[in-house]
């Protein structure tokens, strides 16, 4: 999902800055335009944070069971810290989820990525393997739950099964599209001077794709993670969503809204930490 | 796809790439009988393996795994007769009339916030970065706080809707809104046009191509979303009907209903590529 977002840059950022003439004057520039954007967000979460706090605690204009204070969220986390909440502290049900994307997220990497590869690479295999993957494709991974929860039961293995359906698209497409992208003289002039087909995907197509690919594996692990929640709601005895959920149902607004502050902040590191591997692994990649 | 052009942007959410070049050694997948005859063999075949289990399974477990034979019957049966209270057609109708609800919300505020966020950088500067971090939160995780807000109904149901569809459009508005050529706004102004006009005649144009982009994502997102939220409560739509076909332990209808959400959602974004095409027609003159 996170695809159309990850324009960290502004269009316009060099657009306003006058005649800089000199190499050292656009980079002040830059760097006093990205101090300036850090500053205006911070203040607007501020600003943000205010809003939420004089329409809650301030003025009580929404009721608590509605929407609860941030202290209330706030204090709620912290003690959802240190006290069980269904069977399991937050770390119990935060580790829980992220262990469920992984293995899953995984799983469609293991077996997504080098069917991607191979699919654009020999058209016999696509030949055989596209079609399958495109009457399967449309079924979208929540649609596959109930029948997880009737194969699997409420284990960790209907999640991971079902975090894995979400996975495995974005792994198979961006692999795909990463070996399509390379520009088409490399593969002739590796050809050419006589490298095998083998040779040629190993040496020069798997290294000039590595970027999308890595870019697809975020894709897919913004898919695993939202849909873990998804399958929480359902076929899970722990987890953040499940947690979110049962405390809905119990009125418990405050332990719900504190397991969703908890998802977006490990959602946001997640992102996060691809964008640094991205970045490690693949560091001429423009626009990751 | 449009090979040749100099960048493919595609509306699909789950791919990133955009490719700048055209891959010319990259046929796309018409290549003769034998690759059909592959294609067709390997689908024939997931339907033999599909078979083949059903029977095995069927020997300890009935009903764990229906055969491909019986699903089509019950796809017929629930056509006609009604279960949980609609036909197939019946809760598939509900469904996308909460879709439709939220969906439409979503595009009526999400495409002028997207033009605001493109246009007046300062209002994008400060609302975004909440905005992203809201992004953080998946759709589906808004269902415990919906259900807290109005029950397990229509509402919280349209609600999630909206809120899976609503980033997509505002995102790829404004994306298309501040891409939209300087000199161009800069001419028109200069010929006269006022604000109103630039931006009905100059910026709607330019940036409807990326602004369906992000609807035919939000279409899809909307749907699945619907789904999620139909799954854990009400009394009607698709999502319902799989939940009493898990509940009854009857596979067979869990999977229609499973090839009739999927059905619709291809339909759905048929009918978005259409609309999109329709209205951007000029887009290949100018190509």
């Amino acid at each position: 999902m996170p695809t159309l977002t990850d324009n960290e840059s502004s269009v316009d950022e060099n657009a306003n800055n006058g005649p800089a003439t000199n190499v050292s004057q656009r980079r002040l520039f830059g760097q006093l335009a990205r101090w300036r954007r850090l500053l205006i967000g911070l203040a607007s979460f501020v600003v943000a944070i205010a809003i939420w706090y004089l329409l809650t605690d301030g003025a009580h204009v929404i009721q608590p069971l509605k929407l609860p204070s941030p202290v209330a969220v706030a204090q709620r986390i912290q003690r959802l810290v240190s006290h069980p909440y269904v069977r399991h502290t937050l770390w119990g049900h935060a580790s829980a989820s992220i262990q469920v994307v992984l293995l899953g997220w995984l799983a469609g990497g293991v077996i997504g990525a080098p069917a991607g590869v191979l699919m654009a690479w020999s058209r016999r295999f696509r030949a055989a393997t596209y079609p399958v993957f495109h009457i399967l494709r449309p079924i979208s991974p929540i649609a596959w739950i109930p029948l997880a929860i009737t194969w699997m039961g409420i284990g960790v293995e209907a999640r991971v099964f079902i975090v894995f359906v979400a996975a495995v698209v974005p792994w198979v497409l961006n692999s795909m599209e990463a070996v399509r992208s390379v520009d088409p003289m490399l593969i002739r002039a590796s050809r050419n001077l006589g490298t095998s087909s083998l040779g040629t995907l190993g040496r020069v197509v798997l290294p000039a794709s590595l970027p999308t690919l890595m870019a697809g594996a975020r894709v897919a692990l913004g898919n695993a993670w939202t849909s873990v929640i998804a399958a929480e709601l359902l076929a899970a005895t722990s987890g953040l969503g499940y947690v979110a959920l049962t405390a809905a149902n119990a009125l418990d607004s405050k332990t719900t809204f504190a397991a969703m502050a908890v998802i977006g902040a490990i959602g946001f590191v997640l992102s996060a930490l691809m964008r640094a591997v991205a970045k490690l692994l693949a560091p001429w990649a423009k626009g990751l | 796809m449009g090979e040749g052009a100099l960048i493919v942007t595609t509306a699909d959410a789950d791919v990133v790439a955009t490719r700048t070049k055209s891959s010319r050694w990259y046929k796309p997948d018409r290549d003769g009988w034998f690759d059909t005859g592959l294609g067709v063999t390997s689908v024939v075949a997931l339907f033999v393996v599909w078979a083949v289990a059903a029977i095995i399974t069927n020997h300890n477990h009935p009903g764990l795994v229906p055969t491909p034979v019986k699903v089509a019957k019950s796809f017929a049966d629930l056509s006609t007769n009604s279960f949980a209270g609609h036909t197939l057609f019946g809760h598939v109708l509900s469904s996308l009339g909460r879709w439709g609800l939220g969906f439409v919300f979503a595009i009526v505020l999400g495409v002028p916030l997207g033009i605001i966020f493109g246009s007046i950088t300062l209002v994008r500067e400060a609302v975004s970065p909440i905005f992203e971090f809201l992004r953080y939160i998946p759709p589906f995780a808004w269902i415990p706080p919906a259900v807290l807000w109005f029950g397990s109904g229509q509402t919280s149901q349209a609600l999630i809707v909206f809120i899976a569809a609503f980033p997509a459009i505002v995102i790829s508005t404004q994306v298309a809104a501040a891409n939209v050529d300087p000199a161009l706004l800069r001419a028109s102004r200069t010929l006269g046009a006022g604000h109103l006009r630039r931006l009905g005649q100059v910026i709607t144009p330019i940036a409807l191509p990326g602004v369906f982009a992000g609807v035919r994502v939000a279409a899809s997102n909307g749907w699945m979303a619907l789904i999620a939220a139909e799954l854990i409560g009400g009394r009607v739509g698709v999502g319902f009907l799989i939940a009493q076909g898990e509940d009854y332990g009857a596979t067979d209808i869990v999977m229609v209903g499973m090839v009739a959400i999927a059905i619709t959602a291809a339909i759905l974004d048929l009918i978005v590529i259409a609309l999109s095409k329709r209205l951007t027609r000029w887009r290949k003159r100018a190509a």
